[in-house]
């Protein structure tokens, strides 16, 4: 399938010659009909990048297409083609759901039957009908969230960019989130996602791109980005004693990687579990401490991201 | 455009939604008019603007003078605006050119009839007021003043006479006048002293009689003239807080712009196919309705709650448009300048109070005279309060063209700049 995003060497320096490098080369394609996340940690340029896509800030380097329209000269015909959902939620909290969606609607140049009747319909898909009347500040944070949502759907755009837009919900309203963008991908809309969660990452991406510090550190698939992790395994550890002891210990021991220590939890990439698990409760043993628990598990975008970056996710 | 008028719908409709809004845009301005308007003489009958007087002294004696003496104490008060003339033909054309409401015809012989009261010889003489048909509180208030001077010239040369028939003094019939014509010496016997104010008494209340009841001469109504109707107080203080209150409306509702950045709203309607160009006029557009509105309501209840008589229909349109463009445009200009809505209102709420003080608004549409008349051209309220001082006179429509022109000049710059920071800032 044709790329529906294609985004080369994208920099973005805010107040040059001297401001911050928000974007630093990025590159990445989103083939049409596919869901591909941005994933990275706060500050890792992935806001800007969606930014510069949606003809919001101009790139001080490199190009971009959205939907085979260029991001810098042909800006109208991009907004034409996109629905953006903002990382905050941009509605008019003393308008009612109804009044904001005709409101946008109309920014989208829709006409007034249409527009009246894509309300209804998009009413419906974000569960939002029945409260249409009421004003949207007395609406709960997830209901906020799904009409943020709503207001990009109207004109039906071919692209759908959303920006962390699970922010601060609950669990429910996480979950109706992303069934719904699932539907609507379905249905055929390109969706670019942008995530500190790796755990949405996973869910619901076809592909995903890994930024860190402004830049594209890898971009792959779920699987071929856990590849890069290699052979290693994810061992969670719980150590009774001197923990900081037990693990200075173990960063010398070969073929064993420090993830995290979080109180008496350490998390360790190791090459060879079967060889390194008695080593470490050697190790252990002679610092005086012992463990309590231990599991194994397969790496996971957090490992892939340090195994990339040298830090995790959550930094 | 279509898509301008949506966002300044919304955006009107928001405002009109907020009671805090809309007390700080109609409720306030009435209430303080109320409140203004009582302090300074109420109901709107006294004209707080001094009334021009043209004076006509036929007599030219002792009395006469004294007369204009006093006349000319009550104009330093800021009463009236005294002009002399040399003939009646002058004054009534003065009337009937539009540069006096009122004449004072101080006839020949006045002086006489003063010192022939105490001879009981002295002819009956009347003091005339002429007026301008069109106007009736102000000759109200020139024959006020009439009537008390006369009264005190009355109390006094009664005093002096009682005083000289208290005394004894004959010889009353020569009595001598001196500052003033006021009775200096009371002279003569007894009975001659207690005749003499009798007649003194009788002459004044003839005099008396003749200004409570002057002799009006009635003209054709002027067409037009900026003084063809007086302003009343709660008009031109109405006049002066609507104005304040319609820049504060256009500072509020520019400010909406920098509030939609805060919110988001602002940078999401630039990812609609909407043109920046269009989001940015929909909001300056929505800031002129915002005042526009308020105007309209205001003027409404201005005729309906106070009666006030704004003008001519045409002239009061071209007010309120002209009002809310220059509101709206300062409001643009001033949150233009500045990032957040919180500094937007503290630097809105500085400027709109200096304009206010510079440009006259707390004292309605009155003139202060002098450099204030030079300052407050400076303002664009300034121009417009005169614009609606001159409206509320019944001034013609061409005599509205300089302020008008003033008030669209600084609508242009403010808009120019406006325009110009707020796309350097969202290019």
């Amino acid at each position: 399938m044709s790329a529906v995003i294609q985004v080369n060497d994208l920099h973005k320096q805010f107040n040059p010659p001297d401001g911050t490098v928000a974007v630093d080369g990025v590159s990445f394609t989103v083939a049409g009909g596919e869901i591909f996340s941005l994933l990275g940690p706060n500050g890792a340029g992935k806001t800007t990048t969606i930014s510069m896509l949606s003809c919001l800030l101009r790139p001080t380097g490199g190009e971009a297409w959205v939907a085979g329209s260029s991001i810098i000269d042909e800006p109208r015909q991009v907004r034409d083609h996109l629905g953006v959902v903002p990382q905050e939620v941009a509605l008019y909290l003393d308008l009612n759901g109804r009044e904001n969606l005709r409101f946008w609607g109309r920014m989208y140049r829709l006409g007034s039957d249409e527009l009246e009747r894509r309300i209804d319909e998009v009413l419906d898909l974000i569960g939002l009908a029945e409260r249409q009347k009421d004003r949207v500040a007395d609406y709960s944070g997830g209901m906020k969230r799904r009409l943020n949502i709503g207001v990009a759907l109207l004109h039906r755009p071919e692209v759908l960019f959303l920006d962390e837009p699970t922010v601060g919900i609950d669990p429910q309203s996480r979950r109706s989130i992303l069934d719904g963008i699932r539907d609507l991908n379905s249905a055929g809309m390109t969706v670019l996602y942008t995530t500190h969660y790796m755990e949405e990452a996973q869910e619901i991406s076809d592909r995903i791109g890994i930024m860190d510090h402004g830049r594209m550190v890898n971009c792959g698939t779920h699987a071929e980005l856990v590849k890069l992790v290699g052979e290693e395994t994810r061992v969670n550890v719980s150590v009774e004693g001197d923990p900081e002891k037990v693990a200075k210990r173990w960063e010398g021991l070969a073929g064993v990687r420090m993830l995290s220590r979080e109180g008496s939890d350490v998390r360790l990439l190791v090459k060879d579990s079967q060889d390194a698990i008695p080593r470490l409760f050697q190790q252990a043993e002679r610092a005086g401490s012992r463990l309590t628990a231990i599991t194994v598990e397969e790496p996971d975008l957090e490992d892939v991201f340090l195994h990339l970056t040298g830090r995790e996710l959550r930094d | 455009m279509r898509n301008a008028l949506f966002i300044s719908l919304k955006d009107v409709r928001r405002a009109y939604r907020d009671p805090a809004g809309l007390a700080m845009m109609l409720l306030a301005p009435l209430v303080l008019t109320l409140l203004l308007g009582a302090a300074f003489g109420g109901e709107g009958e006294l004209s707080l603007t001094p009334v021009p007087v043209v004076l006509v002294d036929e007599d030219g004696g002792e009395s006469a003078r004294s007369l204009v003496a006093g006349l000319e104490a009550t104009g330093g008060e800021g009463l009236l605006e005294l002009a002399p003339a040399d003939t009646r033909e002058q004054a009534e054309a003065a009337i009937a050119g539009g540069d006096a409401t009122a004449a004072i015809i101080i006839p020949e012989g006045f002086s006489e009839a003063f010192s022939g009261g105490w001879s009981l010889g002295g002819a009956s003489v009347q003091v005339e007021l002429l007026q301008d048909p069109a106007s009736s509180s102000g000759p109200r208030l020139v024959a006020g003043v009439l009537q008390q001077l006369i009264s005190s010239f009355n109390g006094a040369w009664a005093a002096g006479a009682a005083a000289a028939v208290d005394a004894g003094v004959p010889g009353t019939d020569a009595m001598p006048e001196a500052d003033g014509g006021f009775p200096a010496e009371p002279a003569g016997d007894l009975a001659a002293a207690q005749d003499a104010a009798e007649a003194a008494v009788h002459r004044f209340r003839e005099l008396q009689a003749g200004i409570q009841s002057p002799e009006i001469e009635s003209r054709s109504p002027r067409i037009g003239g900026a003084d063809a109707t007086e302003v009343s107080v709660t008009g031109a203080v109405l006049a002066g807080m609507m104005v304040f209150f319609m820049l504060i409306a256009g500072a509020n509702g520019a400010r909406s712009i920098l509030e939609e950045d805060q919110a988001g709203t602002l940078a999401r309607l630039f990812t609609t196919p909407t043109a920046r160009a269009v989001v940015l006029g929909g909001k300056f557009l929505s800031a002129f309705l915002s005042v526009l509105l308020q105007a309209a309501i205001l003027v409404i209840a201005g005729r309906l709650l106070f009666g006030i008589d704004w003008g001519a229909p045409v002239a009061v349109l071209l007010l309120i448009l002209m009002g809310a463009l220059v509101s709206a445009g300062l409001g643009v200009m001033l949150n233009s300048f500045v990032r957040t809505p919180s500094q937007a209102g503290a630097i809105a709420s500085g400027v709109v109070v200096l304009l206010a003080l510079v440009g006259g608004n707390f004292t309605g549409t009155l003139s202060a005279g002098g450099a204030f008349d030079v300052l407050r051209r400076l303002t664009p309220n300034g121009w417009l309060l005169e614009a609606w001082d001159l409206t509320m006179r019944g001034a013609p429509l061409a005599e509205l063209m300089l302020p008008l022109l003033a008030v669209a000049g600084f609508s242009l710059l403010f808009f120019l700049v406006g325009t110009w920071s707020f796309r350097r800032r969202y290019a």
